[in-house]
């Protein structure tokens, strides 16, 4: 039993195939009793060195088997820059680079909400900015065309601009910045390239407050530019885009579509002003009741022209019975 | 036996994985929590120093080839299995849970602390001082690794302690 057949050692342990075991089988296979015995041979003395470092290695395997790991982890250590072991470690980096992007998208996707809070902000700060933009732009255009209509051109229009309007469904008030330094005077008409806007009731420096059409004490009389009907145009509030015209007789031959101007009869404003299209004729006890739809869009109402009290020395006097003789 | 040394070995190759993609997200101050020092004070306790070693050697390879530390993340996993060993309960041994869980705690720092200190004096991506990562980064590292050691311990491996 001098000589341990290698296939001994190599054969799976009864007891588990530990390593720790391995010396358990060699002192069962009567090899660890050499080591106490005198070498006598050459042969004798080989095995012993053997068996010997063979104890070494089984009584220090932990240690040994950490020299071998730190070896060759050194030895990796300094092979690592070589070339294949680069590519080998280039490729394990690109792995990692794929699973940390995929992470990344996980965190950002958990980090949604508040970046989407931060986008939302950002958006209502944009969106404030278009919209003050876009009513320059409006106010620009608006003026634009005030200042293109022939009437702007005309003695004593005054251009103006609506700085507070004060809507309701049955009383509404505007204020432009023109007001008596600018030539303005109370029952000037006020209106827009598109028609008529108001009356001015109240006259500051600098300011004017305009009762406008959709205002339930405001009435004015009006005419249809086709058939020639008149009437007397009125607001019962509601609808801001809708009036009723009041005294149309039934045998008028007005017609839905006709356009209603202000008439030569009214005391404030100048005639031919437009008022509004007649969308609807109900016929009522003594005149018809008729629907127009208003010219202006009070919803967005920025410049203004004022027009001058062309009519005022000759149709007020008369209805305060003054004498003619008395007006100059 | 050989099922388990297959199941360890996901594990170790799992850990590896995790430990060198997501933990490093997670670091709090430079100091992530180490997984593998986990798994490996687990395996030192229950199959002893060697198989912590080589477990350790295996999962420092493949963390290395994710990260580009190869020779240095073997010799840190092979230094934490062979500390870690210090903490093994042989076979046969009369030691409670309680106690076997203790000693994957004390495995779990030491293991977790000898890795730290050798990644901070082979790797200093970072630039900062060797006293700051020695004193703070490396003593953060363990302590964050205890929390979910601790957790593991009382929820996940105690079943195998009580075996």
């Amino acid at each position: 039993m001098f000589i341990l057949p290698v296939s001994r050692f190599r054969r799976p342990a009864a007891d588990g195939g530990k390593i720790l075991n391995l010396r358990k089988y060699l002192c069962r296979a009567n090899v660890g009793a050499l080591p106490f015995r005198e070498p006598r041979t050459s042969g004798q003395s080989a095995l012993f060195a053997v068996k010997q470092f063979i104890n070494f290695l089984f009584r220090h395997n932990a240690w040994m088997l950490l020299a071998l790991l730190s070896a060759l982890s050194l030895l990796v250590m300094k092979l690592e820059r070589e070339e294949v072991p680069q590519k080998l470690l280039e490729g394990g980096l690109a792995f990692r680079a794929g699973l940390a992007e995929q992470f990344g998208q996980i965190a950002w996707r958990l980090g949604l909400s508040e970046e989407n809070g931060r986008l939302m902000r950002l958006n209502a700060t944009l969106l404030s900015q278009l919209l003050q933009r876009e009513s320059e732009l409006r106010q620009q255009q608006q003026l634009k065309a005030l200042l293109a209509d022939p009437a702007a051109d005309a003695d004593g229009y005054v251009v103006a601009r609506v700085v507070e309007r004060t809507f309701s469904d049955r009383e509404n008030i505007l204020i432009i910045n023109a007001g008596k330094l600018a030539g303005v005077r109370q029952g000037m008409s006020v209106l827009t390239p598109r028609g008529l806007v108001g009356r001015v009731v109240a006259v500051s420096n600098q300011y004017a407050r305009v009762m406008p059409v959709i205002h339930t004490d405001f009435k004015v009389g009006v005419t249809s530019s086709k058939s020639g009907s008149m009437g007397v145009m009125s607001w019962n509030g509601g609808n801001e885009e809708r009036a009723f015209i009041e005294h149309i007789p039934q045998s008028s031959p007005l017609e839905v579509g006709e356009v209603m101007a202000t008439s030569g009869v009214s005391t404030f404003a100048v005639e031919g002003i437009p008022v509004g299209t007649v969308v609807d004729i109900q016929p009522d006890r003594l005149f018809s009741r008729v629907e127009i739809r208003l010219a202006v869009e009070f919803s967005s109402l920025g410049h203004v022209l004022v027009a001058p009290l062309q009519r005022e020395s000759e149709v007020l006097r008369l209805l305060m019975r003054e004498e003619p003789d008395k007006e100059q | 036996m050989s099922r388990n040394l297959f199941i360890y070995t996901l594990y170790a190759v799992a850990m590896a994985i995790l430990q060198a993609t997501l933990m490093p997200h997670l670091a709090l101050l430079h100091a992530p929590v180490d997984l593998q020092a986990i798994l490996l004070a687990f395996l030192a306790v229950m199959i002893g120093r060697n198989g912590a070693m080589g477990f350790g050697f295996l999962g420092g390879m493949v963390a290395g080839l994710l990260s580009g530390e190869m020779g240095l993340q073997m010799l840190a996993g092979t230094l934490a299995g062979f500390v870690a060993g210090w903490f093994h309960i042989p076979e046969g041994s009369h030691a409670t849970p309680v106690q076997k869980a203790r000693k994957f705690i004390e495995a779990t720092a030491a293991a977790c602390l000898v890795a730290s200190v050798v990644m901070l004096l082979g790797n200093n991506p970072l630039g900062l001082s060797p006293a700051w990562r020695l004193l703070v980064i490396a003593p953060l590292s363990t302590l964050l690794t205890l929390l979910p050691a601790f957790v593991a311990s009382r929820f996940f491996i105690g079943s195998a302690f009580s075996d």
